[in-house]
């Protein structure tokens, strides 16, 4: 209860007041100081809501290890040139336990992986894009578990949007508002990174769809965890 | 260098949110120039040779952040010449040399952030504050290695067994997926003694080694003085500068200027004691 309280101040009150503080001081970046301010926010809230809720030790260790194979799946596949398996595992993640494991996943996969390859302003975006994929990943896993050619889809789409999400960081960072000449040529300039994103998202998911679903069946039938009761579908013979 | 680590880590890392804090925001060149000069000499203090890779990038970064702006801006009153019926003016280059200059700050301040701020450090700011959220964060840096580790194993086992020497895609996820396979039940173990041991029940208690001295609380209001003065200078315009339509006249405060240049040049205090300590005086180190 508490805790909601404090998100919906978060939402009302502090996003509000970061903006006006914003065109208080820095008048020519304010978008940019707000922009970023509200990123931050927004995932503070987040993880102070998640810190506040009673959750098992079973989803907490998952969380970590589903975080710690996607930042070890960045070092084991960096020998093909930028493909990466971190969306296609977050995806998978988030489908089978739950939106909220795929936030996080997502988030502390941004994180800790930029401990190894480089923090910077670009961290907070980065960890709102990847909590996103897994937060929508997860609103929509009832659909996608049941049709691969669904799941692919929503690969490949959610790979363009977070190559969007990051362009326009990189747009804000650089003018302080946007121009939308220079998002254009930045997102033409950036469009073999979105295409290897989207490309790598449909290979890693076809990839591992089956030995990861069959994995997290048999953790859920085993330990009765994640979040598909064992009714209905079983057809990842095993 | 190692003086500078024997400060409670909150006490860094609230210098480099308030250096920071400014410097990226601002479009003042006196303020960038400052926060440019502090962290071009801090970084070489503490990384020598190691940073003259960064210090290239920054360059370059700068040159096409200033070449490329006027291509994208048209507002300015000093044309220099066309480019496709479009001005190419003299403000809107200067701009972009600020922006690469901002951009370029950000860099070089995150460098000397990794090199001094340990991630041991941050879990320990935070800890007390986000249990949950150290836990999680402190588990993945534990699984990485031993993930790894085992993917090794599973590799050796792999051509033992006379599989192929090439790498390839197919390879390396089927070995990957078996290293999921074999940690995720062992990580369910793990939640399991959690449990068993009392994890999430009330009363847990949280060890903290560090303690919060006279020299941290000294430098925490050093370093949050005079940004607060420069935030106050920022607020009431006196330190206000623009581009459009011509460079603006104004925008050197001394005070707040002075008081930025400060700030980031205090670190080299405990550079140059320690270096000079060293020097003269081996027994008082």
């Amino acid at each position: 209860m508490k805790a909601r309280v404090v998100s919906l101040c978060v939402f009302l009150l502090c996003i509000p007041a970061v903006c006006v503080i914003g065109m208080l001081f820095f008048k020519e970046r304010s978008v940019s100081f707000s922009c970023i301010s509200v990123v931050v926010l927004m995932l503070g809230a987040y993880l102070y809501v998640y810190e506040k809720k009673r959750s098992p030790a079973a989803e907490l260790v998952i969380i970590a290890l589903m975080s710690a194979l996607s930042v070890l799946g960045r070092i084991v596949f960096a020998f093909l040139p930028s493909l990466k398996p971190c969306s296609a595992i977050i995806i998978l993640t988030a489908i089978y336990f739950g939106k909220e494991t795929g936030f996080m996943v997502g988030a502390f996969t941004a994180l800790v992986s930029n401990f190894y390859f480089g923090q910077g302003g670009w961290t907070p975006f980065q960890m709102l894009a990847w909590g996103l994929t897994g937060y929508f990943a997860g609103m929509l896993g009832k659909w996608l578990v049941k049709n691969r050619f669904l799941l692919l889809a929503y690969g490949a789409v959610i790979g363009v949007f977070f190559s969007l999400l990051m362009d326009l960081y990189t747009c804000l960072w650089t003018d302080g508002k946007i121009i939308f000449s220079r998002y254009l040529a930045l997102i033409s300039a950036a469009a073999w990174v979105t295409v290897s994103y989207a490309v790598s998202n449909v290979i890693f998911l076809a990839l591992f769809m089956q030995p990861m679903g069959r994995i997290f069946d048999r953790l859920r039938v085993k330990y009765a965890i994640g979040i598909y009761p064992p009714e209905g579908e079983n057809n990842n013979e095993s | 260098m190692c003086y500078l680590k024997t400060f409670d880590p909150t006490v860094p890392m609230t210098y480099f949110l308030c250096v920071m804090s400014i410097c990226v925001f601002t479009v003042n060149p006196y303020l960038q120039l400052c926060a440019m000069t502090g962290g071009i000499i801090f970084l070489v203090c503490i990384k020598k040779k190691r940073s003259l890779k960064l210090l290239a990038l920054c360059a370059l970064v700068m040159a096409v952040m200033a070449l490329t702006n006027p291509l994208f801006v048209h507002r300015g009153m000093t044309e220099l010449f066309y480019v496709a019926n479009q001005p190419y003016t003299l403000e809107a280059l200067l701009y972009g040399l600020s922006l690469g200059c901002s951009i370029s700050c950000l860099l070089i301040w995150f460098s000397i952030w990794s090199e001094l701020i340990t991630q041991d450090e941050i879990l320990a700011v935070f800890g007390k504050r986000m249990p949950k959220t150290a836990l999680v964060i402190s588990m993945i840096l534990g699984f990485i290695p031993k993930l790894h580790s085992k993917y090794i194993s599973l590799l050796h086992a792999w051509y033992a067994g006379g599989g192929s020497r090439r790498k390839s895609l197919k390879r390396t996820a089927l070995i990957f997926t078996a290293c999921l396979a074999y940690e995720a039940e062992q990580v369910i173990d793990i939640s399991l003694s959690m449990k068993a041991r009392g994890y999430g029940l009330k009363n847990r208690t949280y060890s903290h080694k560090r303690h919060f001295r006279k020299k941290d609380a000294a430098a925490l209001a050093f370093s949050l003085g005079l940004c607060i003065t420069c935030y106050i200078l920022i607020g009431s315009s006196r330190l206000d500068y623009w581009y459009y339509p011509r460079l603006s006249p104004e925008g050197f405060d001394a005070l707040g200027v002075g008081s930025y240049f400060l700030l980031c040049l205090s670190p080299m205090y405990f550079i140059i004691k320690e270096k000079l300590l060293w020097r003269y005086c081996p027994a008082a180190s």
